[in-house]
């Protein structure tokens, strides 16, 4: 009995201590919400983007939120991402009840940040702005911020558990992240990520148990260059890596014993960063002086081990950027400028968002650019689902388009009418030549209808044991004219040049 | 030995076995070893609730049997060993020179096999004779000759008419007598035979109820057999299929020279483009000529050389062909390889076929005709393997492929989905024999940092291009530099392993992991 006492004597006193801790955080979080909820902004978006399948049309618009923070009186930062197609954006401030309407001013989607602004008629205070720095502290309490669409500011908890380079969501790159462990809110929306009340980063990712951050730097970099006449972007990788972990790859390659380090190089892009000098079978062994391991990762003072393309996406266009490289047995220095690739040269585009996907409709046969956006209308796990030659595209060369090929023109699908009788279950097969003239792109369609006047036909030939497509040029245009209608179609073709 | 479909496929049909897989055999199984009195007991009271009794003096009553069969497929990740065993239960039937007509899936990969009189104690080991995956037949043979003594064969009558009655003998789910069940004709027509899952021939539909056990089972009419049940559609009620005797006798024919060679094809492509006028008028096809397209003809295929892409072929054999590709036979409309099924490999067919607007007559060798990866899944073929000091090499095949489980068609890695699906585009070398997968590394320190090649398609090894299994042979028997190079299809960067090492640990490594013991080949230098 004496001893259950002592040890509820115990458990209080535990308690009461528990409790004046609590209250203690409580009144420094008060602070901290306090600090951010002018900043805080609470944004819709109406996203209208085109049917993958019929890109003549647009699709059922649709809503989408997320969160911004004021890094300008009149200027907001959130995520590229939701903004993708938008058609309609408009925010509330915090204790706000109205909507006001917002542009964007710069868009990203290598960095997945974009800059908003709001015209200063429209509210009756300017915004507080954030300054966001580049500070990070491994294991340090972070707090989440995010105004709720009532108009509240709301906070969640978590900790800085490590920094690493993941997939960015609206580019093929991958880019620098910050990770949150344990952290009471899972969503990944665009919510202001701070320590004390130092901004680091807002959310883009999340997983069960952890929210990633675009970190501090990577936004300041971005709104330095917004500020600037002219944003021009940062520098991309323009190769892919593989880990040199193997003893006796390192033996083959003549690798003294000594070097324990560099990064095999296992694909050289079209373009990019280091495309113009690095050499399949190349081992980088370091990146403007900084050794990179055989995990092809470099010391940060701060983040600790980095993988490599931290080290160029870092740069500004145009920046001198050095590669320490061995090849053929011995270490030769290559020095090159930074530069990037946009995702519409790619031979298959990661994404081309915010523009009308390209077409031509002929016949009733429908030509369309293969395009990640149109492989991913195979559903959940589209990549074992989409037809192997076309994911063969997509996986192999899409960093590779070639003179030859700069783009994968496909015949999708066939509206059927009683011109294309026969071919009407023929499609998502990758043409070869039109009329005659070898297709690199989806312009080439448009030249190459015009091919072979004197012909009776069109005559269209597919990569594979495909049937050579024949259509007849008679009354054609009257027939097409038939068919838009009865499909619905208000334009024949949207190409690009 | 088992062969051959008819490889007359339209184009659409790429991705069609899919819709397909939900055809299921009739062969009732379970894991052998969970198997118990009780399972028994329970197949007997099912099978009891579902038969219907037969008078005595029924010819079937003497000529139905059951077959009772462990089957034991291989492993084809790891082939010196051999996978899970499975108990099943079948039907069959006596034909004429004491032999027992059932199904290939009854039997395939069998490694016992008995055979029991309805209401009879005793039991009958048995043998395969022959047997035709492709057409999903065996003839099996039981040991005690003394079995056939009280036994009546059963004839074989013709192709049954639609809307006719079939009575469907067997033992669904199991039981101790034969159970009958009377079902309507629904339709004749060429369809799957899910057996392996690539093969197409004539199949009758019909309402009769057929359950697991039934399969191999005959199908009656006027008192002959006129089908053999072997197959439903899980989704759907009442449609059963049974193999028609136009199959049977050709699996029949083909074994009396003692050897099973199976169903043989032209080896070509072929699209049903002739319902397009313009398409018509562009090959120069005379306006009231109707036949098929070839696409593409198999490589190495018997036709590779006489037909090429956009020759038109209107008739073959006597059949005129119209444009969907059918034939009028057997008073049906039938696809054209019904023309190919009444033939068999060696056998010749006149085609008649229009290029370049002119017209055209050939005769045509019906072979084999396979591609270098079949669609076709294999049984009772012991797979190949080479275990280079726990480098593990296989022939990449379904079998394989169907290793990643039910959703393999999806899960498989890239590029082996690839070459499966578009392998007639992808192999242009006439001398390949096969594709060879690194199947599995058995952990070693001398391969621990390349785990991650497992389950790729071999392209070279040693700068040696690897295009059947002999040339591992080869090309292990050099190294470059002291270092076995190996590269994979759709990989650019190549494995490396330490050669001098790897054959010094090759012998350690085969018995740690209890494999075979083959030396490496012989180093050349």
């Amino acid at each position: 009995m004496k001893n259950l006492s002592l040890l509820l004597f115990s458990a209080v006193l535990i308690g009461l201590c528990g409790s004046c801790r609590q209250a203690e955080n409580v009144a420094e979080k008060a602070d901290i919400e306090a600090s951010f909820d002018h900043s805080l902004l609470y944004i819709e978006v109406s996203v209208s983007r085109y049917d993958g399948f019929q890109p003549w049309k647009l699709a059922q618009p649709a809503g989408i939120s997320c969160f911004g923070t004021a890094v300008g009186p009149y200027e907001i930062l959130t995520l590229a991402e939701p903004l993708a197609y938008a058609s309609l954006i408009h925010v509330k401030v915090y204790g706000g009840t109205e909507f006001i309407p917002a542009s964007i001013k710069t868009i990203d989607y290598d960095l997945n940040l974009c800059l908003l602004e709001i015209s200063p008629d429209s509210i009756a205070h300017p915004l507080q702005p954030v300054l966001f720095t580049d500070d990070y502290a491994k294991g340090m309490e972070l707090t989440g911020n995010w105004l709720s669409p009532d108009g509240t500011g709301k906070t969640s908890r978590g900790f800085i558990d490590r920094a690493v380079v993941l997939p960015c969501p609206t580019s093929y790159q991958r880019t620098l992240a910050f990770v949150v462990s344990n952290t009471s809110r899972q969503t990944s929306r665009g919510e202001l990520y701070a320590i004390s009340n130092k901004a680091v980063g807002i959310s883009f990712s999340s997983s069960e148990k952890d929210v990633f951050l675009i970190p501090g730097e990577t936004i300041l970099r971005f709104l330095k260059q917004s500020g600037n006449n002219g944003y021009i972007g940062f520098g991309t990788p323009g190769y892919e890596s593989f880990d040199l972990l193997d003893p006796s790859v390192r033996k083959y390659l003549k690798m003294p014993e000594e070097m324990k380090d560099g990064d095999y190089v296992s694909f050289v892009y079209s373009f990019g960063t280091g495309s113009d000098v690095l050499r399949f079978g190349d081992v980088v062994l370091s990146i403007d002086g900084h050794p990179l391991n055989a995990y092809g990762k470099y010391m940060h003072p701060r983040y600790e081990d980095i993988s490599f393309e931290h080290l160029i996406q870092k740069h500004q266009l145009g920046d001198p950027i050095t590669f320490t490289v061995w090849r053929n047995g011995e270490k030769i220095e290559l020095k090159t400028e930074t530069s990037r690739f946009d995702s519409k040269e790619m031979l298959v585009p990661y994404q081309e968002y915010d523009r009308q996907p390209e077409y031509m409709v002929i016949g009733g046969y429908v030509f369309q650019k293969l395009t990640r956006d149109y492989l991913q209308l195979w559903g959940d796990n589209w990549a074992g689902k989409t037809p192997p030659h076309l994911y063969h595209y997509y996986r192999d060369l899409a960093l590779k388009p070639e003179k030859e090929r700069k783009e994968v023109v496909l015949l999708s699908f066939v509206l059927p009418a009683p011109i294309n009788l026969g071919y009407q279950n023929l499609g998502r097969v990758v043409v070869k030549s039109f009329n005659g003239m070898e297709i690199r792109e989806m312009s080439d369609l448009a030249e190459a209808v015009n091919k072979n006047p004197e012909s009776p036909f069109h005559v269209v030939e597919f990569e594979m044991e495909y049937p050579t497509l024949v259509i007849p040029k008679e009354n054609l245009q009257q027939i097409d004219q038939t068919i838009f209608q009865l499909y619905g179609i208000q334009k024949p073709s949207n190409i690009y040049e | 030995m088992q062969k051959q479909t008819v490889y007359l496929k339209s184009i659409f049909s790429r991705y069609l076995f899919l819709n397909v897989l939900f055809l299921s055999l009739f062969l009732l199984r379970h894991p052998l070893l969970k198997a118990s009195a009780a399972d028994q007991s329970q197949e007997l009271q099912a099978a009891q609730a579902v038969e219907v009794s037969i008078p005595q003096e029924a010819t079937y009553d003497k000529s139905v049997v059951q077959l009772n069969v462990v089957q034991q497929e291989y492993d084809y990740t790891t082939p010196w060993k051999k996978s899970d065993m499975s108990r099943g239960i079948g039907s069959g039937f006596i034909i004429e020179g004491s032999r027992i007509l059932t199904n290939a899936h009854n039997v395939g990969n069998f490694r016992y096999l008995e055979v029991k009189k309805q209401n009879v104690a005793k039991r009958y080991p048995a043998g395969v004779e022959f047997v035709g995956h492709d057409c999903d037949l065996a003839i099996i043979t039981v040991y005690d000759i003394g079995f056939y003594d009280d036994m009546i064969p059963l004839d074989f009558g013709p192709l049954p008419k639609s809307n006719t009655t079939v009575q469907t003998c067997g033992f669904p789910l199991g039981g101790r007598t034969v159970s009958v069940t009377e079902g309507v004709v629904s339709r004749v027509e060429i369809g799957l035979y899910s057996h392996t899952q690539a093969d197409s021939h004539l199949l009758v539909q019909s309402d009769a109820a057929i359950n697991p056990g039934n399969s191999g089972g005959p199908v009656l009419q006027d008192g002959k057999v006129v089908g053999v049940a072997f197959q439903g559609i899980q989704m759907a009620e009442n449609i059963g299929f049974m193999i028609p005797t136009p199959v049977i006798h050709h699996f029949l024919k083909d074994i009396e020279d003692g050897r099973y060679d199976g169903f043989g094809s032209l080896g070509i492509l072929t699209f049903e483009g002739m319902h397009n006028p313009a398409y018509a008028e562009y090959l120069k096809v005379p306006q009231d000529a109707e036949g098929i397209v070839v696409l593409d003809t198999i490589l190495n295929s018997s036709m590779q050389s006489i037909l090429q892409k956009n020759d038109v072929i209107t008739q073959i054999g006597d059949f005129p062909i119209d444009n969907d590709g059918m034939i009028r036979v057997y008073g049906l409309m039938l696809d054209m390889s019904e023309a190919v099924e009444q033939k068999q490999i060696g056998e010749t067919i006149d085609l008649v076929f229009y290029r370049d607007g002119k017209k055209h007559q050939v005769t045509a060798k019906v072979d084999y005709n396979e591609p270098v990866l079949t669609f076709r899944r294999l049984f009772d073929v012991q797979p190949q393997y080479r275990c280079m000091a726990g480098l593990t090499f296989v022939s990449l095949n379904r079998n394989f492929l169907e290793t990643w489980g039910r959703s393999w068609v999806t899960d498989i890695p890239f590029y082996l989905r690839y070459l499966f699906y578009d392998v007639q585009s992808l192999n242009t070398n006439t001398d390949r024999k096969e594709y060879v997968v690194l199947s599995e590394i058995l952990p070693d320190e001398l391969t621990a940092y390349v785990t991650g090649f497992v389950d790729q398609a071999v392209e070279s090894v040693n700068e040696i291009p690897i295009m059947s299994m002999d040339d591992l042979d080869k090309a292990f028997a050099v190294d470059m530099d002291g270092y076995w190079v190996i590269k994979f299809l759709g990989n650019k960067t190549p494995m490396i392993i330490d050669a001098q090492e790897a054959r010094q640990k090759h012998a350690e490594i085969l018995k740690k992991y209890e494999v075979p013991y083959t030396p490496l080949p012989e180093r050349k230098i």
